[in-house]
């Protein structure tokens, strides 16, 4: 049950990110790429060759393929169905840990190819995520409090009615705090553009220039992949918890769904913020997340 | 329908954080248009359907009136300013949008310590009102001080009367159809006259900047070389 | 008490708008002679004047405290063009200040009433108290109390003195008013608090007038800081009477005759300042020099206007202050006493630098109408003193 419900979310990930861009298609007015494109691009991208640029050593070689392990270790451990493979022995703060473990290849895997674009862009993901840390932490704090224990399962067992009912501004305030890391942890539009050709502004993009064949496919995954997870991780902690695990595993994947809708929806309306307001968008989600733990801690 | 008036009421929270850190002016115009659209619907979101029913008229027609003038009509009238005086569409802080969020958390955990010394008794009047006020009344006292542009002193009274009215609408309060159209009217004619003067202040000084707003003081009939364009002033 | 107050300004409020009403007609003809930026036009400047009139009207009147609110913003929002009458830059700058500043207040003053009003729903004293510090700064905006006195400096100084007499004699008191009305429905145990908040923003409103008024060199900015002191003095006399029923004792009356007497001679000096500003061009106090030589009419009303606003003897003010001496606590007898000698000695040493020594530059002759308002008000302000005189003597 749970290896499958792993299996499925594994199988399920592009297709989110063909939600949001067919979303994003819809707003701007255009057929979009379809459902399916990711898929595609990805089956492309296995058939081809991975070139490596000179100077680069075995370091470039592993960076993309150990980032895809660590995504995929924390999709396993990610309680799908309401328990993931051991997560009640896992702490929440481990599985950001392994996520992080990820992003540390990858950006090792950008310093090691050479190219000043990659430099540049492997030193704006860290300094993000230096800034996104806090509030992460943060926002576990909220959860430790609300669930009582800091296992992964017991903070994601979600939120029942009545804890709804009785501080439901503290939820909402953690709901936008936790919205914000996401896009910003998946590198979407108020503080990266996907899509952008330009390297100057590009932050994760821009640590792939020199990627290729299956490594570049690899790295594309690792993207759907953690967009999803993340996604889910959002949706679970806010869900009541429902005995039957196959409700759960659908309302999770429905959820994942309207977030990838909802955040079609923000690409469309909202233009990329300056890169040095990022601090700052990140200074109102520590804020806001700060306030959330004061009110449940006090109220 | 508590819950429903209370993530109304968290949403204005998170919009006093999100216009303390705004920088572009069309966006925060956004966000105190979005704070009046909720503060319009708020009487029908806090309306005891259970018990009695569907609203009177009174209810519905302050609801539409409010929604229609804080939630379309002041903001619209607050970017025809906008173009009007030809100002450069960014906020300038006075004091930096850090330090303002710091300052808005601050204020909102220091309005949640007086909203436990006041108790709300009426049954269905929410907790939050006290504090969701002064936290919006303090973001607004915020823009107003912490801002250089004539038009976004304009931008905090609106917020500054968003957080009075959507304390008025969450305790349920009520004095009838004739003084909320008043208030109403007064605040609307306010942003009107306030919108006629930034356009004047921007063709006489060339600028919007209060800075520039500074002249009048106790000491500036000293210098001397001010005498003169006062003659006949 | 409430309603004797409302009766005593409705009476005052249309005699100090008719007066200067007829001050306009001779006053505005010259202003616009003078003028470099075209004045606002005359016909505007006629309807908001009576508008103004009709917004005060209606904030006395208005029985609702919701609709009293929405009256005395109204007076704000007509008000403020005439503010800028002449369209200059400082005109636009006082009126912005105007405003923006009265608005907040007033803004407060609406929460304090949404306060006050929930608290007489649930009957708890500490939601009055919250509401009442609130109106208190509110209205206190609105009526010049420091600390947040800052936009009446500068209005009165930039508007035409018709406006300003009638902003500082009339519209002070009908927002006093507004909080009179508010501490009259104060419940017992808020009432302390209430009288001590008006008390120490009373003592700070004196304080900060006599600050300002030592070497102040601008005459029209002088009389506005003497404004704030006269509304702190009121506040204190009002804190010292509050809630009483007794509308005969001395404090009591004092209170009415000081807010006649200043409101009388506030606006016989802001008229005869206009005239002054007329002839010099200037509201400069240096260039203002040797009054009695050229401007001798002037001159005496302006001298004997100072004195009076300073409470020498034959005015009123003299006793109404005197009562405030005699029955108030001792230290702030002690306090105010050092403060209004300090106004005493700044308004004394300006008015006679302005009358005395030789004229330094040549100003222009005025017409004899624009004193007949000023010479009438002169003559009742002191046949007032002389019934107060006899009063306290019989």
């Amino acid at each position: 049950m749970n290896i499958l419900s792993v299996i499925l979310a594994a199988l399920l990930a592009p297709l989110f990110i063909g939600i949001v861009n067919q979303t994003k298609a819809f707003f701007g007015g255009r057929r979009g790429p379809g459902f399916f494109r990711f898929y595609r691009d990805i089956f492309k991208l296995v058939r081809k060759s991975c070139p490596r640029p000179q100077p680069s050593t075995w370091i470039f070689d592993i960076s993309q393929s150990v980032s895809l392990a660590s995504v995929i270790a924390a999709a396993a451990v990610f309680p799908w169905t309401g328990f993931g493979l051991g997560s009640t022995m896992v702490p929440a703060v481990l599985f950001f840990y392994i996520l992080a473990a990820g992003r540390f290849f990858t950006v090792i895997g950008a310093l090691d190819a050479g190219n000043a674009f990659e430099g540049m862009g492997a030193s704006r993901e860290m300094q993000f995520s230096a800034l996104v840390e806090p509030v992460v932490f943060v926002i576990l704090g909220f959860l430790v409090i609300l669930n009582g224990d800091v296992s992964l399962s017991s903070i994601l067992s979600g939120v029942s009615v009545e804890t709804w009912r009785e501080s439901v501004v503290a939820l909402i305030l953690v709901f936008v705090a936790f919205y914000a890391v996401f896009l910003l942890e998946n590198c979407r539009v108020p503080f990266d553009d996907p899509e952008t050709h330009l390297e100057l502004t590009m932050i994760h993009e821009a640590m792939l220039l020199d990627v290729g064949g299956v490594d570049l496919a690899f790295a594309l995954y690792a993207s759907a992949l953690k967009f999803m997870l993340l996604a889910a991780f959002l949706v679970t902690m806010f869900i009541p918890q429902s005995g039957n695990a196959w409700v759960h595993l659908a309302s999770v994947f429905g959820g994942v769904a309207f977030i990838s809708l909802v955040t079609g929806v923000v690409e469309s309306v909202t233009a990329r913020v300056r890169f040095f307001k990022t601090p700052q968008m990140l200074l109102g989600a520590l804020l806001m997340a700060s306030l959330a733990v004061f009110f449940l801690a006090c109220f | 329908m508590t819950t429903l008036s209370e993530i109304a009421l968290a949403l204005y929270l998170v919009s006093d954080l999100v216009l303390a850190g705004a920088s572009r002016l069309k966006s925060a115009v956004r966000f105190v248009a979005m704070q009046g659209v909720v503060v319009g619907i708020l009487p029908v979101l806090m309306w005891n359907w259970a018990d009695e029913g569907c609203p009177s008229v009174r209810v519905w027609i302050i609801a539409f009136v409010n929604t229609l003038v804080k939630g379309v009509a002041l903001p619209m009238l607050l970017m025809y300013a906008v173009r009007k005086a030809r100002t450069r569409r960014e906020l300038e802080p006075i004091v930096s949008f850090q330090v303002s969020q710091l300052i808005v958390f601050f204020v909102a955990i220091g309005a949640f310590a007086v909203g436990r010394l006041l108790h709300v008794h009426a049954s269905s009047a929410s907790e939050l009102a006290v504090p969701v006020a002064l936290t919006t009344m303090g973001t607004g006292l915020l823009l107003i001080c912490g801002r250089k542009k004539a038009i976004t002193q304009v931008l905090g009274f609106l917020i500054l009367e968003n957080g009075i009215s959507v304390f008025g609408a969450a305790i349920l309060l009520e004095y009838g159809i004739v003084v909320e159209l008043g208030i109403l009217l007064d605040v609307f004619a306010l942003v009107f006259i306030l919108g006629i003067a930034v356009f004047q202040i921007s063709r006489t000084f060339s600028s919007t900047d209060t800075d520039k707003l500074n002249h009048l003081g106790d000491t500036h009939l000293m210098h001397p070389h001010h005498q003169h364009d006062h003659v006949h002033a | 008490m409430e309603h004797n107050l409302r009766n005593l300004l409705l009476i005052l409020t249309p005699v100090l708008f008719a007066v200067n009403l007829v001050q306009s007609f001779f006053y505005l003809p010259l202003a616009s002679r003078h003028a470099k930026t075209p004045n606002m036009p005359a016909a505007l400047y006629y309807t908001l004047f009576i508008a103004f009139f009709g917004a005060m009207i209606f904030a006395l009147t208005a029985e609702s405290l919701p609709l009293m609110w929405v009256a005395i913003e109204l007076t704000t929002l007509v008000s403020a063009p005439l503010i800028a009458y002449h369209r200059d830059r400082d005109g636009l700058e006082a009126m912005w200040k105007y405003l923006l500043i009265c608005s907040i207040g007033i803004s407060f003053a609406l929460f304090g009433t949404m306060l006050v009003l929930h608290s007489q729903t649930i009957g708890s004293p500490r939601w009055f108290m919250a509401g009442f510090a609130f109106v208190l700064a509110g209205y206190g905006t609105k009526t010049g109390l420091a600390p947040f006195h800052s936009w009446l400096p500068d209005a009165h100084s930039e508007a035409p003195a018709p406006v300003s007499a009638l902003l500082s004699g009339a519209l002070l008191n009908c927002s006093f008013f507004a909080i009179v009305r508010f501490r009259e429905m104060a419940p017992a145990e808020a009432a302390p608090f209430c009288d001590n908040s008006m008390l120490a923003l009373g003592i700070f409103s004196v304080a900060v007038g006599a600050v300002f008024m030592v070497r102040q060199n601008d005459f029209k900015r002088l009389l506005a800081y003497s404004s704030v002191e006269h509304i702190g003095l009121i506040t204190i006399l009002y804190s010292l009477c509050a809630g009483s029923a007794d509308i005969k004792s001395m404090i009591v009356l004092a209170l009415f005759a000081h807010i006649v007497a200043h409101s009388l001679t506030k606006t016989l000096l802001f008229q005869t300042a206009g005239n002054l500003l007329l002839a010099f061009g200037t509201r400069a106090v240096p260039v203002v020099q040797g009054l009695a030589v050229s401007m001798k009419g002037h001159a005496l009303v302006w001298l004997v206007g100072i004195v009076f606003i300073c409470a020498m003897p034959p005015s009123v003010l003299f006793f109404s202050e005197l009562a405030l001496v005699f029955s108030a606590p001792a230290w702030v007898s002690v306090v105010v006493l050092l403060l209004l000698f300090i106004v005493f000695a700044a308004m004394m040493k300006t008015a006679l630098s302005m009358v005395m020594g030789r004229p330094l530059v040549k100003c222009e002759r005025l017409p004899g109408r624009l004193a007949l308002v000023p010479s009438v008000l002169l003559v009742a302000i002191i046949l007032l003193g002389v019934a107060g005189v006899y009063f306290v003597a019989g």
